[in-house]
């Protein structure tokens, strides 16, 4: 009789859990996640990113936490360069700053519930090419003057860019040598000559030796540099005034030339 | 637990030893909850001792039987939140390539509809139990990874019909639904089971 009751007390309580509990296993695994998909990434003129994203689905549980993450490769984690939020709405947005101009960046809407977390497609900005620049000028390629009168490149060595700078040598068929110094990366741009012994950040300094002649660059003048293939450089300088190493006599020099790749 | 649910079923089976009825049941395990999240259904089969409804509207049964699930992917994605300097939200995953259990279990049915040659009943009883779980979590603080036993038990309710063909073969069909607690990793599951069996009576 005991066992009577205790079955049928077993049995109620069954019932009533059955009722209160029973969740049946949902037929497509994917309906436990949440569902997220990347609205826009719009880069600004600043080069900040505005990136959009909405929550279309929570899944079979609510959504503990959405948000972004961004990295330059194709498939970016979801701690790479995160945002997060606690939901408050379907749509959700963030700015990232600080992005290098010249990479490719992967923008990717996450968002998690207690079953697991899920990814959205992601978007990729691709920064926009540089514009070269147009030198004020216009001089031959391989032509050089270093103050002593028209003159021509006849070899210039592959850049070395060992160190954080970038260095390389010409030789002039007049058998002048000059060496050139970058301070960071040559790219399409302007860059300015800098009388100093280090170049900085955009800065360039050249020296050349000419017969008996030792000279350096004054500094303050523009560089025209354009990138004209991978690795290769056009290089203008419209016009620099060298001293020399006696500071005594000064030189007005200009050149245009082609830096090969390294 | 364990040893008191096998004391129950050395008992039950012990009352039971002047007639030999031997059933067999396949049924169709449908997990539910969390358990039918990750596992995927199965079909298995039941072996056992099923008392008849001639004498009485009671009668009690004997059961073992053995589940070996799959998972229903092959990672499961799961996020933590690590606070340090900053918070983040960090990816993690898990992975159950085994899980599998040995059941063994005891109830009492009674009847609410008895006939000559057919019943309707409605039962309950518990569930004990061995697990053999392989498991892997990976999250931002550790790696861990488990290959050992457990232990279960559970409860279980039934609602069948049954018809006699011959004085020795009897034919049921059941409905349960099953709550296990299992002990590696800690977890209460839960699972609906049909199933279609038979009955020998020697």
């Amino acid at each position: 009789m005991k066992l009577k009751k205790l079955c049928g007390w077993s049995f109620l309580f069954l019932l009533l859990a059955s009722g209160v509990s029973c969740k049946k296993a949902l037929n497509n695994i994917n309906d436990y996640y949440p569902q997220v998909v990347m609205v826009s990434a719009t880069q600004q003129p600043d080069s900040s990113v505005i990136v959009k994203a909405s929550l279309t689905s929570n899944g079979a549980a609510s959504v503990d936490y959405y948000g972004f993450c961004c990295s330059t490769s194709p498939k970016p984690s979801m701690s790479s360069r995160q945002f997060y939020f606690t939901p408050n709405g379907p749509n959700f947005t963030a700015t990232y700053r600080g992005l290098s101009p010249d990479s490719t960046y992967y923008f990717t809407a996450w968002a998690t519930n207690s079953y697991g977390y899920v990814y959205s497609k992601s978007i990729a900005i691709v920064p926009p090419p540089i514009p070269p620049v147009t030198p004020p000028c216009t001089i031959a390629q391989n032509y050089v003057d270093l103050g002593n009168g028209p003159d021509t490149y006849t070899t210039v060595s592959k850049v070395n860019s060992a160190g954080g700078q970038w260095t390389f040598n010409a030789t002039t068929a007049s058998g002048a040598t000059v060496s050139f110094t970058f301070g960071s990366a040559l790219a399409t741009g302007t860059y300015m000559t800098n009388g100093g012994f280090s170049p900085g950040n955009k800065q360039m300094i050249f020296n050349y030796t000419s017969g008996s002649i030792s000279a350096s660059c004054a500094g303050g003048s523009p560089v025209y540099v354009n990138q004209i293939s991978p690795g290769v450089y056009d290089m203008t300088i419209c016009n620099e005034t060298c001293w020399d190493n006696t500071m005594t006599f000064q030189y007005q020099v200009k050149m245009h030339m082609k830096i090969p790749s390294p | 637990m364990t040893r008191l649910a096998l004391i129950m079923l050395f008992v039950i089976f012990g009352l039971q030893t002047a007639s030999a009825q031997i059933s067999l049941q396949v049924y169709d395990y449908r997990p539910t909850g969390i358990l039918g999240f990750v596992m995927k259904p199965l079909v298995t089969a039941e072996l056992g001792y099923m008392g008849s409804f001639e004498d009485s509207r009671w009668r009690t049964a004997f059961n073992f039987t053995y589940l070996s699930f799959k998972q229903r992917q092959d990672t499961f994605f799961i996020s933590g939140v690590l606070h340090d300097y900053t918070t983040t939200v960090t990816p993690g995953y898990e992975r159950y390539p085994t899980y599998n259990m040995f059941q063994v279990g005891a109830s009492a049915d009674f009847a609410f509809v008895q006939k000559d040659n057919w019943a309707l009943y409605v039962g309950a009883g518990i569930i004990a139990g061995l697990t053999h779980v392989v498991y892997e979590d990976k999250n931002a603080l550790e790696d861990s990874h488990y290959d050992g036993g457990g232990l279960m038990a559970g409860f279980r309710g039934k609602l069948g019909g049954e018809y006699s063909f011959t004085d020795h073969i009897t034919v049921f069909l059941e409905a349960q639904r099953s709550y296990l607690l299992v002990t590696e990793p800690a977890a209460l599951f839960s699972s609906n089971n049909y199933g279609l069996g038979m009955r020998y009576d020697f």
